[in-house]
């Protein structure tokens, strides 16, 4: 069986206030649960990554298969409460691994970055 | 409910290059109203409309209605769950869209889609209906969108995708308009015109071609 290639999607949350990250991630899998359904996920590979977080800026990683990028888009899109404040999920982007997101992403830098 | 500047704020960090703002249709003063405030914004790269949205219970409202703003400069769209007002809508060339209501129990007739291709009517979807219905509703919502849709694009008629946003926080990146609409049956190189090239072909063709202009 030839594995599906993964993609990272960086998403931030624009609010109000400031949230919890575990608010956050139970608010993301529950838009993937009802959006996708419980087959939907296990099929679409969709799973919150959990050590990645940007506090300040609200930012975080969602892992999925390469053929369910627009439907784990649209499950984020759909989350318009989290802990009671409304908000608004955007996708900053896709990635095809963990480092290539940071970088892209979450501004993290290697020492590749100051080779002249 | 969010003003017409914060609105147009939140609109330029999700990446619109402009909006369309719909008040609905109630009087002469709230259309002047709203003309004012949206040319208050303008002057920027940024692009407000002024638009007014036809709530009709009839065909003989929605006409009245539209007849009264014929000459406005604004976007004129009709918002109606009744298979019979949105058949009269798609026939009507003064009409710029139509809008799919949540309530609407019967799937868009061929014939009005054939008419709204032939008078360059969009048939809108708005991200806000889906976003505030739950469960059995949602389901339910979605797939009459994907049926719409469906319909739609075999009539070759033009579909747009809209936030629908009252506030900021209902505001979406208009790529996940996009990617709202593929996931519900349309390609994705289609999807893009939803939200960029069929948007912007009705306000120029529609605001210029109308007395008063785009001012």
């Amino acid at each position: 069986m030839v594995e599906e290639q993964k993609r990272y999607i960086a998403y931030q949350v624009l609010s109000q206030s400031k949230l919890q990250q575990v608010d956050i991630h139970n608010a993301v899998w529950h838009a993937l649960l009802n959006f996708l359904g419980e087959l939907g996920a296990s099929e679409a590979e969709a799973w919150p990554v959990r050590g990645i977080w940007d506090e300040s800026k609200q930012q975080g990683l969602v892992r999925c298969g390469n053929a369910a990028i627009e439907k784990v888009r649209t499950a984020l899109a759909l989350i318009a409460r989290i802990a009671d404040v409304p908000v608004c999920v955007r996708v900053l982007g896709v990635a095809g691994s963990v480092n290539a997101a940071k970088q892209k992403y979450f501004g993290e830098r290697d020492l590749t970055a100051f080779v002249k | 409910m969010s003003s017409l500047s914060e609105l147009a704020e939140q609109a330029l960090l999700l990446g619109y290059s402009g909006i369309v703002v719909l008040e609905p249709w109630g009087s002469i003063e709230a259309l002047d109203r709203l003309k004012s405030e949206s040319k208050a914004l303008k002057g920027t790269d940024f692009g407000v409309f002024a638009g007014i949205d036809i709530q009709p219970k009839s065909v003989v409202e929605m006409s009245e209605a539209i007849e009264k703003l014929k000459d406005e400069p604004v976007l004129i769209t009709v918002s109606s769950g009744d298979p019979e007002v949105c058949k009269f809508a798609c026939e009507n060339p003064r009409v710029d869209m139509l809008s799919i209501q949540p309530d609407q129990r019967e799937m868009l007739g061929f014939s009005a889609l054939e008419a709204a291709s032939r008078n360059g009517i969009a048939i809108n979807f708005c991200f806000r209906h889906v976003l505030v219905a739950l469960r059995r509703q949602r389901a339910a919502l979605l797939r009459r969108m994907e049926e719409n849709i469906s319909a739609a694009q075999l009539a070759k008629a033009p579909i747009t995708v809209s936030s629908g946003a009252s506030s900021v926080w209902e505001m979406r990146d208009p790529r996940e308009l996009i990617g709202l609409v593929n996931v519900l049956g349309m390609e994705l190189s289609h999807a893009f015109a939803t939200v960029s090239d069929i948007p912007q072909h009705i306000i120029q063709k529609r605001l210029e071609a109308r007395p008063g202009g785009s001012d």
